[in-house]
């Protein structure tokens, strides 16, 4: 028979895309770790909150964290290049519209935000984060001054700029900074990525199962935080790369009034008050926020020039991708994010609409399992899983064939990528005789696997029922909703055997502790935010080492070795890596080249939150 | 008037029922209903939070649904912890892009429906009649969703001056009148053709009947002429049943709205409703399908009233029938 | 009339009955169609597996380039972005369809045509009462009810919660939606078949039998049962339209039947935003779902008109 593929694609791409994507969702959580798509989005993004860069400058000596070199053959540095200036001068004025994926969860809170890549874009309209990462990928001050290690990186001394206000009048200061702390830091999700910061055990404050985070102010400006095992004060541990962490969600400052006012429910916890560049107009959950120019923001471009140079943005939410991509193209919104490839293969050399393609750092689609339970707690079976995928097929299906195959959650740049790190390839002989010796042994297995009901999430859901069906495994579909399906993880619920999801961007290995490191594992029935349940003892090892040590090049090494143990054991099942599109109408322009507070250099878009850009210095040509 | 009342407590009777059982239908199989309300995955003192403001939530039911009913009747909408937003302010939203479907579609059917229905009993068993009653039986035999997919195909892919597939947007009107249009026109088609079908159909018997009325005869035999007892006195004759069937469709109309909307877009009412479902966001459900039913019973309530007015004959009759 | 429940509403077509000489002529040939399409459909769907042109083994289509083929002799309706034969999928799909819309019309059938039976030979307070019921029934927005129950279930299904010492493992989406859909159709049901009782039981022979101090139940079960049988004969065909109808929708919703089970509503919610690309894997479904739902209309119309049961239009 004569099988003819169809080759006209238009530019929609498939939505299916979407559904891989979307695996990825927003997941409660912090919104990294996600699986499909919340209900609504189709692809969203988690991001973690934290990403890391090396870290900055100003620790001093941490280490400093070039850019890795690729010294070590495998890992390609990640390639840093200055984005264009725009041929045009600044335009002050205007309205952009955005839209993105989905809808963050829960209040606009800094603490309790359940920040997504989307999400991470619009925080950053009326929050500054206290440090951001800069064109080297280096930890950079932006509303903090300075950040000082002390000699062993047990101790950061952090100083806030003098002279800025919240957009409601209180002033920036020590004090609220570290009220903002000691709220983000205690909350569940950035509680656990932090979970090793010192907390005040003498004096607990006003819930001792939850201690306030120990503070030693300075002066009104400055303070300095402790490391501490699981908090202990006592067991002070060398973090070098610590304040990566304060570039995401967990730097992100508001002020200290509003949440006052916001416990006390006389604020409403969406209408956000930070010190932003943007105002906070109007919210509609699900559909759209609006945000005004802040006319007393505290920076200026480099000729003197009142930032930001927008007058207004409206920030969209679309889920369907394809969708989103249409809205661009009839002029409906002026920019989009997506980690869509069906959507981004057709904006690859496309005249009318430029993309800013952010593919490093990024997250890795894959399948994750519940590695407590039988049958998944057996390597061989595990393996045969991964075996059984055709990543190049499954790239065909669910991406426009547009995409890279992944090996492990290490994507190109990240601390530890390897090109080759021994995993297994797609082999269905050997995955199907590694089943038929399991369920000799073990009577036949079933799996449970849960997605969303979109039909992105189908699609993928339909492409692992056919090829694990193919080696002789039979899965149980179940379509959850998200928020059930997230609870279903946290809590290790009997229904959760495997599904798909997105997650795991970031420089440093050490931002995937938490996801990882069995202390974040409970057992079934507690909430876990390492969902799989992985408890390994060589990976703790190898985690906690990685996160005390100083030397790039000694971590790297570490963080192969996770990335190997990774591909041994077949924890995850790996489909391919996530790459970002940020797709615009030719008039925006400036993406990328916000100016560092300090004058040196421009705040990366996409530090450890794939698809976030900067709006601050983005202006519209005429 | 005694009438009235006792339809109006029949029908508060049926709202009592109705948003009992949706609230235990939220309730299905659900751990901690604190939990839900708060959004799943959130830590000890948002739960403690919404503890505090909800404090009736681990009360029997009935308990529940008293407190739930009084907060209700109160104008207290309740809040989405999930989306961080009060009821009221979600309807306020939601609403006019869901109302203003559900006004275009009536509008379409009912262009649709007077002139072809009028038509058709003119002409009976003409070849228009035929024609029109052939096709009407086919639109109504479509699935909203296979309505949906047509006019996808038809209109939106082949036209490019719609939004497609849920880009639709939400735009007032008095705003612009062409965004308006732009956006709305779509889904309104997509439930006002069925609407329109069975409208058309139903006038169309109505006036078979009426045309052979002896009013009819008399005007005729009077000599009025032909176009005006058509249009005049045999259409308002059927007027009272066609505001039946309108009312009637309201149900189907919500129904029908919530494809249109989750096809299309905008997001109004019943968009946000299948995400409260998905999420379970358990107070937002309660609120929108009390507001859904509140809105099919006073349709009702309100044909049963017109009927009262009219014609107490009629209104005997419908009690029976 | 829910909305479910509603959408075709074919009105009083019925009522005119002066026109029989014509409609006799007419009908038939719509009749035949939908006979015809029905046996075509039914047949296909329940021996599937043993006919050689629909393609077995997952429906899928085997070989590289195998994604988004178009129609053609070897593939009627083209295949998907999964590579599956568009057109085996639709047949399957029709087995799930049509088994379970005829299913739930049937319990709904036997639940709201007892309760008709009761409410319209009783009248008196037993109307009332169960007419608040029906009323309540027909008050709910069902759709969005049933997406309601279907997810509450599944989470349901998925819990450790015992009732009486009952698990709920066995609640699947197919009893699920079974249930829900049985519901869903007591209160239309009910309706109607109160109406024709109620006019049935004036009727000089029930008259007749009750002077004769024939007992209720012989009444009921021999003189009144016989007499509603065309209009559940109706009820039957066109509830199952709707049913079909309202599957549709509730896939649209990601509530229906899941995949890769195939039903007509999840094909057609699967490949809708590719249309554009590869209309046939949206088109097809949808053409087979208005084809069925058309022709269970049309018998159900024909029995209406034939028997002359005005409400049983639904």
């Amino acid at each position: 028979m004569h099988v003819r593929p169809t080759t006209h694609r238009r530019r929609a791409g498939r939505y299916i895309a979407a559904a891989l994507v979307s695996f990825s969702l927003v997941a409660a959580a912090c919104g990294d770790k996600k699986d499909d798509e919340a209900v609504e989005s189709d692809d969203t993004e988690p991001e973690v909150e934290e990403t890391t860069p090396p870290d900055d400058g100003a620790t001093e000596d941490t280490a400093d964290v070039t850019t890795p070199e690729s010294d070590t053959t495998e890992a390609p540095a990640p390639v840093v290049t200055e984005p264009p200036e725009s041929e045009f001068d600044p335009v002050i004025g205007g309205r952009l519209v955005v839209a993105g994926e989905a809808e963050a969860a829960n209040p606009w809170t800094p603490a309790n935000v359940q920040c997504d890549s989307y999400c991470q874009m619009r925080v950053r309209a009326f929050y500054d984060p206290l440090f951001t990462v800069n064109d080297e990928l280096e930890v950079a001050p932006y509303l903090a001054e300075s950040i000082t290690a002390n000699e062993d990186s047990t101790a950061f001394t952090i100083k806030v700029r003098e002279g800025i206000t919240f957009h409601d009048g209180t002033p920036l200061d020590a004090d609220a900074v570290m009220d903002n702390i000691n709220r983000s830091f205690r909350s569940l999700l950035i509680g656990a990525a932090v979970k090793d910061v010192a907390r005040n055990l003498a004096d607990p404050g006003p819930d001792p199962d939850n201690p306030q985070i120990l503070f030693e102010k300075v002066d009104d400006f400055t303070f300095t935080l402790f490391t501490g095992f699981n908090g202990d004060p006592e067991q002070p541990i060398p973090w070098p790369t610590f304040p990566i962490y304060l570039n995401g969600q967990a730097g992100l400052i508001a002020s200290p009034t509003w949440l006052a006012a916001v416990d006390a429910g006389t604020a409403q916890p969406t209408d956000a008050v930070g010190t932003g560049p943007f105002l906070f107009q109007s919210y509609a959950p699900g559909d759209r926020l609006i945000v005004t120019k802040n006319p007393d923001y505290w920076r200026t471009d480099e000729n003197g020039n009142q930032l930001p140079y927008l007058d207004e943005i409206e920030f969209r939410v679309i889920v369907d991708s394809q969708v989103r991509a249409q809205a661009l193209e009839s002029g409906d919104v002026d920019m989009i994010a997506t980690s869509d490839n069906n959507v981004i293969v057709d904006y690859v050399d496309n005249p009318d609409f430029p993309m800013v393609l952010q593919a490093q750092f990024a997250e890795t689609n894959y399948w994750l399992l519940h590695l407590t339970i039988p049958p998944l707690d057996n390597r061989d079976v595990r393996c045969a899983l991964q075996q059984a995928i055709d990543k190049v097929d499954y790239i065909d299906v669910a991406n426009s064939g547009y995409g890279e195959p992944a090996n492990a959650p290490f994507s190109p740049g990240q601390e530890g990528y390897l090109a080759d790190n021994g995993g297994p390839e797609y082999d269905p002989e050997a995955a199907t005789a590694a089943i038929d010796a399991y369920e000799a042994a073990n009577g036949p297995i079933t799996i449970n696997y849960s997605t969303t009901p979109t039909a992105s999430n189908l699609t993928r859901a339909q492409f692992i029922a056919d090829a694990w069906g193919a080696i002789g495994v039979d899965i149980s579909i179940n379509q959850i909703e998200q928020s059930t399906l997230i609870n279903n993880a946290l809590f290790g619920d009997p229904l959760f055997g495997a599904f798909g999801w997105r997650n795991h961007a970031g420089f440093f290995v050490d931002q995937q502790y938490f996801w990882w490191h069995s202390s974040a594992a409970t057992d079934d029935g507690g909430l876990a935010l390492n969902f799989g349940r992985l408890k390994d003892p060589e990976l703790d090892a190898l985690l906690e080492a990685a996160r005390s040590e100083a030397d790039v090049d000694v971590r790297r090494g570490i963080a192969e070795d996770i990335n190997r143990r990774f591909a041994d054991q077949c924890y995850i099942i790996v489909s391919d890596f996530t790459q970002w599109g940020v797709i615009h109408d030719p008039a925006v322009q400036n993406i990328g080249r916000t100016p560092l507070p300090d004058g040196d250099g421009f705040a990366r878009d996409g530090a450890g939150f794939p698809g976030q850009v900067w709006l601050t210095a983005v202006f519209l040509a005429e | 008037m005694r009438y009235v009342l006792q339809r109006l407590f029949q029908f508060l009777i049926v709202f009592v029922i109705v948003t009992f059982v949706v609230m235990v239908f939220t309730r299905i199989g659900s751990r901690d209903p604190v939990r839900d309300l708060a959004g799943g995955a959130v830590g000890e003192a948002q739960i403690e939070e919404v503890r505090q403001d909800y404090p009736y939530l681990d009360k029997p039911l009935v308990q529940q649904y008293v407190y739930w009913l009084g907060d209700f009747v109160t104008g207290d909408l309740g809040r989405s912890y999930l989306q961080s937003q009060e009821g009221i302010d979600m309807f306020k939203q939601r609403l006019p892009a869901t109302l203003f479907i559900a006004f275009w579609a009536i509008v379409i059917g009912l262009l649709l429906a007077v002139p072809i229905g009028v038509y058709s009993a003119y002409r009976r068993d003409g070849p228009f009649d035929r024609i029109a009653s052939v096709s009407s039986f086919g639109v109504i035999s479509m699935p909203p969703v296979v309505v949906g997919v047509a006019l996808l195909y038809l209109v939106v892919v082949r036209f490019g001056y719609f939004p497609t597939v849920g880009a639709s947007n939400y735009v007032a009107p008095w705003d612009s009148p062409i965004g308006h249009f732009k956006n709305f026109f779509v889904p309104a088609l997509t439930l006002g053709l069925g609407l329109g079908s069975v409208w058309s159909r139903f006038l169309r018997a109505d006036m078979n009947l009426t045309l052979q009325s002896d009013f009819i005869m008399l005007a005729k035999a009077k000599g009025v002429s032909p176009g005006r007892v058509l249009w005049v006195h045999a259409l308002r004759a059927s007027v009272l049943s066609l505001v039946t069937s309108v009312a009637l469709q309201t149900s189907a109309l919500i129904g029908g709205a919530v494809i249109s909307e989750t096809f299309f877009g905008p997001k109004g009412i019943g968009e946000r409703l299948v995400f409260a479902i998905q999420g379970n966001d358990i107070l937002i459900i309660q609120a929108i399908t009390a507001v859904l039913v509140v809105g099919v019973v006073i349709a009702n309530l309100l044909v049963d009233l017109l009927y009262a007015v009219i014609d107490p004959r009629i209104r005997h009759m419908r009690q029976l029938g | 009339m829910t909305d479910l429940l509603a959408a075709p509403s074919v009105v009083p077509e019925a009522a005119v009955t002066v026109d029989d000489g014509r409609t006799r002529r007419r009908l038939p040939l719509g009749l035949w169609f939908g006979i015809a399409w029905l046996v075509v459909a039914t047949f296909h769907a329940y021996m599937a597996s043993r006919l050689p042109w629909v393609r077995g083994e997952n429906q899928r289509v085997e070989g590289a380039g195998r994604y988004r083929i178009g129609p053609s002799a070897d593939f009627w309706f083209g295949s998907d972005k999964l590579g599956k034969d568009v057109f085996a999928r639709c047949v399957y799909g029709a087995k799930l369809s049509i088994t379970l819309a005829s299913v739930s019309i049937v319990v709904g059938l036997v639940l709201g045509g007892s309760l008709g039976m009761i409410a319209g030979y009783f009248k008196g307070w037993v109307d009332r009462a169960l007419a608040i019921v029906i009323d309540s029934l027909l008050a709910f927005p069902a759709l969005v009810v049933a997406a309601l129950l279907i997810g509450r279930f599944d989470v349901l299904q998925a819990s450790d919660i015992q009732v009486a010492g009952f698990g709920f493992e066995w609640l699947t989406r197919r009893w699920s939606i079974a249930i829900v859909f049985s519901l869903l159709s007591i209160a239309p049901v009910a309706r109607i078949v109160r109406a024709q009782t109620l006019s049935l039981s004036e009727r000089e022979y029930v008259l007749a039998a009750r002077s004769l101090g024939a007992r209720t139940p012989r009444i009921l079960f021999r003189e009144i049962l016989p007499n509603l049988v065309p209009a559940m004969v109706s009820v039957l065909f066109t509830g199952i339209a709707l049913l079909l109808a309202a599957e549709g929708a509730l896939a649209f919703l990601g509530y229906s039947i899941k995949a890769p089970d195939a039903s007509w509503g999840l094909m057609i919610n699967e490949a809708r935003v590719d249309i554009d690309q590869y209309w046939w894997a949206t088109i097809m479904p949808a053409a087979m779902l208005f084809m069925t739902v058309l022709a269970f209309n049309l018998i159900g119309d024909w029995v209406a008109k034939r028997f002359d049961i005005r409400e049983a239009a639904i």
